[in-house]
């Protein structure tokens, strides 16, 4: 799959480049980086399912990141583990999304069929 | 980076373009890909900080372990020599005696000889007049106490094992004593080397000092003793300012 050799190019990427992130940031990086990840994770779904739309996407990309390290960093300044939320509801996401994205792959067979019919036609939703 | 990622794109499922939702996709795969190495690389420096941390620790205590062996070691040589210097002849015999003697005075060997211990914890009494500090040991009481052993010709004293020399400070650092710069904390148990039986009369004499800290409610016990072992002063013995009064005719006051 395409956007899984995004990851792999990502981490390559991240292997030749020196960044490294600073100790005091470690936790705002970690749930954003799973924000990211389950962000991405959903992508992959509504485009298997064909129900991807760029502008919710984004949009939904920039609030979950920022809404998942602005509550770290209430956690943070109120000494509770508040990262907890974002972890266990990232994560569950990213589950089922999984799940969906099997699903859908494991009936797709079904469909590719009918794709094959309407070869001439997109087979995905593309949405402009 | 789409017409990167456009270029890659052959293998996939072929004759479409790459569309924007999926160099979207892609994007954020990337960029998650790129933060999680950084992410990596981060929390490995910190666990490496902090075994660092832990090494030098582990570093400096085999460092002292090692230094104390060696101590020990030139320690055992300086006595062989000594002692060989001693077999050598009657002259080195009177050096050898004058040796002890000094060690004994300084107070860096362990010796051992009868005396008393005494066992001093704070007042059970209940406040009567308001100041805890009337309740619990002070410096003044122990150094009355020292005073007193020394008076009845107390050969060597240690307080709470710590060996008090010429030097030695006996002072109230808040809650605790400190002595040659340990803290040291009640109950305080003093061994005197010296006559057990003048040593206990001295102290338990009637308005003496124990007499008087009984007063008090401040529990003093004092145990005549056939046979104390008093440790020699762990510290290093350093002059800075003292020099021997015959090396330096300079300017000084004979006093």
């Amino acid at each position: 799959m395409l956007e899984l050799s995004g990851l792999a190019v990502g981490i390559l990427l991240g292997l030749l480049l020196p960044m490294k992130v600073p100790e005091s940031l470690l936790i705002y990086t970690g749930v954003a980086l799973l924000a990211l990840l389950a962000t991405g994770v959903r992508g992959l779904r509504e485009r298997a399912c064909g129900r991807f739309d760029m502008t919710r996407f984004l949009w939904g990309l920039l609030v979950d990141v920022a809404a998942a390290v602005a509550l770290t960093w209430l956690g943070e300044a109120m000494g509770l583990p508040f990262y907890l939320a974002p972890m266990v509801f990232f994560g569950g996401k990213m589950f089922q999304n999984f799940g969906e994205i099997r699903e859908e792959l494991l009936t797709s067979g079904v469909k590719k069929d009918k794709i094959k019919q309407d070869i001439e036609q997109d087979g995905e939703s593309d949405t402009k | 980076m789409e017409q990167q990622t456009k270029q890659r794109q052959g293998g996939q499922a072929g004759h479409h373009a790459l569309s924007r939702g999926e160099a979207a996709v892609v994007a954020v795969f990337l960029l998650a890909g790129v933060l999680l190495v950084a992410q990596m690389k981060g929390v490995h420096a910190q666990a490496q900080a902090q075994s660092d941390d832990v090494q030098y620790v582990l570093d400096l205590e085999e460092r002292c372990r090692q230094e104390t062996a060696r101590a020990d070691k030139l320690q055992a040589e300086l006595e062989a020599g000594q002692q060989q210097a001693a077999q050598s002849g009657v002259e080195a015999q009177t050096l050898r005696d004058q040796i002890t003697l000094l060690e004994f005075t300084a107070g860096i060997t362990d010796i051992c000889g009868p005396g008393v211990s005494v066992v001093m914890e704070d007042s059970t009494a209940k406040n009567t007049t308001g100041n805890e500090a009337d309740y619990l040991i002070h410096d003044s009481d122990l150094l009355r106490v020292i005073n007193e052993l020394r008076a009845a010709g107390a050969e060597a004293l240690s307080l709470n094992g710590e060996r008090i020399l010429a030097t030695s400070e006996i002072r109230c650092a808040g809650p605790v004593v400190t002595i040659n710069g340990m803290q040291k904390a009640a109950p305080f148990t003093i061994f005197a080397i010296g006559d057990p039986i003048t040593l206990y009369d001295a102290l338990t004499m009637r308005n003496g000092v124990v007499d008087i800290l009984e007063g008090w409610k401040i529990s003093v016990k004092v145990t005549r003793s056939d046979q104390l072992t008093i440790p020699g002063y762990e510290g290093r013995l350093e002059y800075r300012y003292a020099t021997a009064a015959d090396s330096d005719p300079g300017e000084e006051e004979v006093g």
